[in-house]
């Protein structure tokens, strides 16, 4: 578990200090404080590896249209590594290093460097990392005259513990198969199908059919009393959003979780339960989540929380970031307390 | 329409006396609580001195806010309930002197451009609450004004419960009890013109009030005037 991040040079940060860390961490901010570059920055340090770069770059559209010369299956993962630095700068001596702090010290570090292939100089992308003893990585990745990066060809295992990432707009269903089939048959279905409760009470069973188990359409559910089973996006957004919170989560043992925009699709009144079973589960099954919210009703129900379940509402840790700062304003979940009840605007 | 619960200024007291004191005192001295031109200071009462104590440092930590001011008694020991503040005020980032200024102290908040402003009742300097600061408002001439401080000595040797330490809240109670409409509570009977507006004190507190939220001027520590200020205040031609 990190007890703090030091980021530097990455995104929009030119320096900044995330601490203290706790089991579950939310973060809020004005748009374009970095909130999200704050979740990807603790996914780079938790993956250690390339794919964590490819995974950011992707996510927000910075793969470049790639020319002829580059293989065709290779195609999307061109990605414009400008972005990732500080101020967009992609010059010779441009680098990011985030640090994680906890009981052991990981780190990534990325730079522009000079190297001489075939005694031509060309300019190169070097990645260096350190999770663990066994998890590290050093790899040089060549930045093309046009500026992007085509990462070695090769296949990205899923990294173990899991670091999953839930974007704000999109829910990716095209894994949620791949997380149900970790989870299925274990104790955690049970787990699942309890969350969904939450929004459903009906909710009864849930299973993924056909060849391609990753359309919405394959995915079904069947509600207590009614004959039919039904397809889950008859169900309304809350419910698949809560679907792919709970498997992304419950799929994390042992490692991450980053959620953007946690509350998307969510009403008030289950903001309590959605907390109670995130934090739950994360004490359980030892994941450290990530996640950002702009909504009010979101904070205000972690302060309810840890009135009701003070020993879970303990794990939890509220930051605001904001824009130019070297360190985030932290309130430990007592002073979230004392905002949300007396009505003190914290975001 | 009164100032919204949602304003950049807050200003937080203990209690529902201190609230319409300040409320009305303001009034009286031309402040315009419904001007929806101007950003105006929402008041709240936070649940006497743990609650007020409580929250400031949830308030000074929001980016929401740009000028937070409280308003607090010095009751038995000034010096302590003042340490109270500053460690609270610290504690979130903003830095108070080591002793409250007599107009009133103001400082730059933790964020850019923000200011805090503490007021300690009734006068930043001695010890009392806000029925001291009131009782600076009970007319000189009044002549039941001595007759109610009598009164209540001769009650309590007959057996009356209060305390020595409470004299002046059992004394003003007692000359609100004798008005034409007896028994108003402080903030309608500041508006009753019941008290008067115009105290030393009551003009060093009007004044730090106006410069921690409604002073144009840059500057967070421009010192107290001594003269009341001009009305009406808004207009420019006076300012």
């Amino acid at each position: 578990m990190l007890k703090s991040l030091d980021i530097q040079g990455f995104r929009c940060f030119r320096q900044l200090r995330v601490e203290p860390l706790t089991q579950v961490n939310l973060f809020v901010g004005q748009n374009n404080a970095g909130k999200t570059s704050l979740l990807e920055a603790a996914e780079l340090v938790a993956i250690g590896g390339v794919e964590g770069l490819m995974r950011s770059s992707v996510r927000r559209s910075e793969q470049i249209l790639v020319r002829s010369e580059v293989e065709e299956e290779y195609k999307e993962h061109v990605f414009d590594p400008s972005h990732l630095f500080f101020g967009h700068d992609l010059q010779l001596g441009s680098s990011f290093k985030i640090q994680g702090h906890g009981e052991t010290e990981s780190w990534v570090e990325c730079a522009v460097e000079h190297a001489s292939v075939q005694e031509t100089l060309i300019h190169t992308l070097g990645f260096r990392s350190h999770v663990t003893a066994q998890k590290k990585e050093h790899a040089r990745l060549t930045i093309s005259p046009w500026g992007g990066v085509l990462p070695p060809p090769r296949w990205w295992p899923e990294p173990s513990p899991r670091v999953n990432f839930l974007e704000a707009e999109s829910i990716d269903v095209s894994n949620l198969g791949q997380l149900w089939g970790d989870l299925v048959l274990t104790t955690e279905e049970e787990e699942i199908i309890r969350s969904l409760r939450i929004i459903e009470p009906l909710f009864e069973r849930l299973a993924f059919i056909g060849e391609s188990r990753g359309a919405l359409a394959n995915i079904i559910v069947r509600l207590t009393g009614n004959e039919k089973r039904l397809p889950l996006g008859n169900l309304g957004g809350g419910l698949r959003h809560l679907l792919a919170l709970v498997l992304n989560l419950l799929s994390a043992q042992g490692g991450f979780l980053l959620v953007d925009e946690i509350d998307t699709g969510l009403h008030y009144s289950v903001m309590l339960d959605m907390w109670r079973l995130l934090v739950e589960s994360a004490k359980r099954l030892r994941i450290q989540v990530f996640a950002t919210t702009h909504s009010l009703d979101c904070v205000r129900a972690l302060g309810r929380l840890r009135r009701r379940y003070p020993e879970i509402g303990e794990a939890v840790t509220l930051h605001r970031v904001e824009r130019d700062a070297s360190t985030t304003v932290v309130y430990d979940a007592d002073e979230i307390v004392v905002a949300a009840e007396g009505h003190i605007e914290v975001r | 329409m009164a100032p919204p619960e949602d304003s950049p200024y807050q200003l937080l007291v203990e209690g529902s006396d201190d609230l319409n004191t300040i409320i009305h005192l303001m009034k009286r001295h031309e402040f315009d609580w419904d001007d929806e031109t101007s950003i105006r200071p929402f008041l709240s009462a936070r649940g006497g001195i743990n609650g007020l104590l409580k929250d400031i440092p949830a308030f000074l930590r929001s980016a929401a806010y740009q000028r937070i001011g409280v308003v607090l008694d010095a009751n038995s020991d000034l010096t302590a309930r003042w340490t109270q503040v500053r460690d609270r005020a610290q504690e979130a980032g903003a830095n108070l002197p080591d002793l409250p200024l007599p107009q009133g102290t103001t400082v730059s908040g933790r964020v850019a451009d923000s200011r805090f402003g503490v007021w300690i009742m009734p006068d930043n300097q001695s010890l009392g609450a806000l029925e001291n600061f009131l009782g600076k408002l009970m007319p000189d001439a009044d002549p039941i004004q001595v007759y109610a401080g009598e009164a209540v000595n001769e009650a309590r040797r007959r057996g009356a419960k209060c305390q020595p330490k409470d004299h002046i809240k059992s004394v003003l109670h007692t000359w609100l009890a004798w008005q034409a409409k007896p028994g108003l509570p402080f903030g309608t009977a500041l508006q009753a013109e019941i008290f008067e507006k115009d105290s030393d004190v009551a003009l060093r507190f009007v004044a730090w009030f106006r410069n921690l939220f409604a002073d144009p001027s840059p500057s967070p520590r421009s010192p107290a005037p001594s003269a009341p200020p001009p009305p009406p205040p808004r207009d420019p031609r006076n300012r």
